[in-house]
C-alpha cells in the first residue's frame, strides 16, 4: 500500500519564493488498485508521480510505501525497487548501447546474480517481442518500440508498483493499443502481493481502463471515484478543462433524439 | 504573403552510423499551397519527421528536389537562413528547441533575430504566449526548462508563432496537451489560414485531422499513398489499413447514431461540428 498522507509540495521559483504545485493531496493507494489521474496541464500530475517513489520529497506531509517513509534516505533503493517508473519520452529514459542490455542495466545495479538476470532478459526480450532487436542500439527503434523497451526494462526489476506517466501521449494508435496491453496484462497477473499500477493520462478512454480516478486541479484533488461514474459528469468535467469520452458526450447529446437505442 | 514549397520526386537514405539500407522516403512528390491546412499522417516510422526536415533543409535529399517558388533550396545561392525565418518548424520534442533562460526570451529570440523593434517584439511576444493558453505575465520571466511538458511544448509553440512565419510545421502539436490545450491549438491553426499562413501538422490524433485539416497526405513506409481531404480518407479503407490508421473517435461513434439523424446532421465529422449543427438546426425548426 502506498499512503499519501497531507503532502504539499512547493517549487522554488526563479526569484527564490516557493510556487505551491501540489496542496494537501491524500489518498491511499491498496495492493492490485488501477488508479487512473487526470487533470489539465500543470495541474500537479508530474509532481505527484514524483513524490509516490522518492524522485521528489513533498515540502510537507509524507507518502508511505509499505510503511517505508520516503523521507527516509536508508529505505529510499528498497522503495525505489518496489515503485518503477515509466515516462513520456523514452529517449529520457534509455542509456545502453543495446536492447539487452538496456533490460539487464537496471538488474545489474540491483545487484541480481547472472544466471537471474539471464533468464528476466530473456523472458522480457520475448515477452516485449523485441527478440529481433535484441543486439540493435535502442537508437534504431520506433518510437512505440522505445517505450516497450522501456516498459520491459522496468518490469524486469520485478516491480509491485508501476507508475506510468502518459506513457502513451507520444505513440500512433497502434504503438498506443500495444503498450496499454502490456501494462493490462502486467497488471493482472497474479502475484503476491498484488500488483498496482498508477496511469497519469489525457485520455479519458484510458482512464476508463482503472477501477478509480482521481482529478487534479491546481494541486488538490476534487474529484475521486470510479471512471465510469465521473466520466459521465461531462459539463463538470469540462469546467475543470477535461474531457470525457466522446460514447458518453454522445449519449447524452443525442440520447433523447435517438429513441431506438 | 505567398510561399509555395514543391517536392519534386524526393528520395532520401540516412548515411554514416545510424544508417540502414532502406530508403526513408520514396519518390515523394507534392505542392503545399497557400491557404491550406494541410495534416501530415502514418505510423510511427513511416518517414513524417525526415519529411519535414526536407521543408527547411535541414535534411538534404539523396535524390529529388526541394522547391520554394520556384527555387531550388539547395542550389548555389540560396540563402537557407533566409528561408528558415519564412517557414518555422516545432519539433515533436519541445526540449530541443529552447534554450533561454527565460520564457519571454526563448519566445523573443525568433522576433529578435528578424531585427524587429522592442515594441513589436512585446507585442508578438505577449499575443504568441496567450495565444497557445499560456497567462503572459505569469510565465514571462519563468525558466523554459522548469515547466510541466505541455507548458514547454506550448513555450516552443508560442516561440515559432512569434516569428509569424509564412509556413508553420508543427510536429505533433497536441502530444500531451489537456483539451483546452487541443482547442487552442485548433484554434490559432485555423485563424492561421485566414491569416495568410499555410499550417502544417504530423499527429496520430485523427479526430484533429477531421476536425481542421483540408488535406491530408498519408505516409506509409517512406512512399506518400494518399493526398485528399479528410472526407475522401475516411472512405477509404485500402489506404486507411495500410498506414494502420483509425476513424477518428468521434465518426467510429457517431456511426450508431447516424441513420436515425435529420439528413443536415448526418455528415459532421467532428462533436464541436455536430453541437454547432445541432443548434443551427434547432434554430431553424423553430423560426
Ligand atoms: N522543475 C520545476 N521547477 C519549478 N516549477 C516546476 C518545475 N516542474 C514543474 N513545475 C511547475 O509545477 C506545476 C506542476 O507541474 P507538473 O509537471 O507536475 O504538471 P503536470 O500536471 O504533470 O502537467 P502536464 O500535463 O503539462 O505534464 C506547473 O505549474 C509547472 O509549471
Ligand atoms: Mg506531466
Amino acid at each position: 500500500m502506498i499512503a499519501v498522507n497531507h503532502i504539499s509540495f512547493d517549487y522554488i521559483s526563479e526569484q527564490g519564493s516557493f510556487r505551491r504545485v501540489l496542496a494537501d493531496v491524500s489518498f491511499e493507494i491498496a495492493d492490485g488498485d488501477f488508479i487512473a489521474i487526470m487533470g489539465a496541464n500543470g495541474s500537479g500530475k508530474s509532481t505527484l508521480a514524483r513524490c509516490l517513489n522518492g524522485l521528489l520529497l513533498p515540502s510537507t506531509g509524507e507518502v508511505l510505501v509499505d510503511g517505508l517513509n520516503t523521507r527516509d534516505a536508508e529505505q529510499l533503493r528498497r522503495i525505489r525497487r518496489r515503485v518503477a517508473m515509466l515516462f513520456q519520452n523514452p529517449d529520457n529514459q534509455i542509456v545502453s548501447a543495446t536492447v539487452e542490455r538496456e533490460i539487464a542495466f537496471g538488474l545489474e545495479n540491483l545487484g541480481v546474480e547472472y544466471e537471474e538476470m539471464h533468464r528476466r532478459v530473456e523472458q522480457m526480450l520475448r515477452r516485449f517481442s523485441l527478440l529481433p532487436f535484441r543486439q540493435k542500439s535502442p537508437h534504431y527503434l520506433s518510437g512505440g518500440e522505445k517505450q516497450r523497451l522501456a516498459l520491459a526494462s522496468v518490469l524486469a526489476m520485478e516491480p509491485d508498483y508501476l507508475i506510468l506517466d502518459e506513457p502513451t501521449s507520444l505513440l500512433d494508435p497502434a504503438g498506443r493499443r500495444e503498450m496499454v496491453r502490456l501494462f493490462r496484462e502486467w497488471h493482472d497477473q497474479p502475484a503476491t502481493p498484488r500488483r498496482t499500477t498508477v496511469l497519469i493520462t489525457q485520455f479519458p478512454e484510458e482512464a476508463l481502463l482503472a477501477d478509480r480516478l482521481l482529478i487534479l486541479q491546481r494541486g488538490r484533488t476534487v474529484m475521486d471515484g470510479p471512471p465510469e461514474t465521473l466520466l459521465r459528469r461531462t459539463e463538470e468535467l469540462a469546467g475543470l478543462g477535461l474531457d470525457s469520452p466522446v460514447r458518453f458526450k454522445l449519449q447524452q447529446l443525442l440520447g433523447p433524439l435517438n429513441p431506438a437505442s | 504573403m505567398s510561399l509555395e514549397l514543391s517536392l519534386e520526386r524526393v528520395s532520401f537514405h540516412y548515411t554514416g552510423i545510424a544508417a540502414s539500407s532502406a530508403s526513408v522516403l520514396r519518390d515523394v512528390t507534392f505542392t503545399l499551397a497557400e491557404n491550406e491546412c494541410t495534416a501530415i499522417v502514418g505510423p510511427s516510422g513511416s518517414g513524417k519527421t525526415t519529411l519535414i526536415q526536407h521543408f527547411t533543409g535541414l535534411l538534404r535529399p539523396t535524390r529529388g528536389r526541394v522547391l520554394v517558388d520556384g527555387a531550388d533550396i539547395h542550389s548555389k545561392k540560396y540563402s537557407l537562413t533566409a528561408l528558415r525565418r519564412r517557414i518555422g518548424l516545432v519539433f515533436q520534442f519541445p526540449e530541443a528547441q529552447l534554450f533561454e533562460e527565460t520564457v519571454y526570451r526563448d519566445v523573443a529570440f525568433g522576433p529578435t533575430n528578424l531585427g524587429l523593434g522592442a515594441e513589436e517584439i512585446d507585442l508578438r511576444v505577449r499575443n504568441a504566449l496567450t495565444l497557445t493558453g499560456l497567462e503572459a505575465d505569469a510565465f514571462a520571466g519563468r525558466s523554459p526548462f522548469r515547466l510541466s511538458e505541455g507548458e514547454k511544448r506550448k513555450v516552443a509553440i508560442a516561440g515559432v508563432l512569434a516569428m509569424q512565419p509564412e509556413m508553420i510545421i508543427l510536429d505533433e502539436p497536441t502530444a500531451g496537451l489537456d483539451p483546452v490545450g487541443v482547442q487552442s491549438i485548433s484554434a490559432i491553426l485555423e485563424s492561421l489560414v485566414s491569416r495568410g499562413t499555410t499550417p502544417v501538422f504530423i499527429t496520430h490524433h485523427m479526430d484533429l485531422v477531421a476536425e481542421i485539416a483540408q488535406r491530408v497526405l498519408v505516409l506509409s513506409a517512406g512512399s506518400v499513398i494518399f493526398d485528399g481531404t479528410p472526407e475522401q480518407l475516411f472512405q477509404n479503407n485500402p489506404v486507411l489499413e495500410e498506414a494502420k490508421l483509425d476513424l477518428p473517435n468521434f465518426i467510429q461513434e457517431f456511426a450508431a447514431y447516424r441513420p436515425s439523424l435529420p439528413p443536415a446532421l448526418q455528415s459532421v465529422r467532428s462533436y464541436r461540428q455536430l453541437v454547432h449543427r445541432l443548434q443551427q438546426h434547432l434554430v431553424s425548426r423553430r423560426s
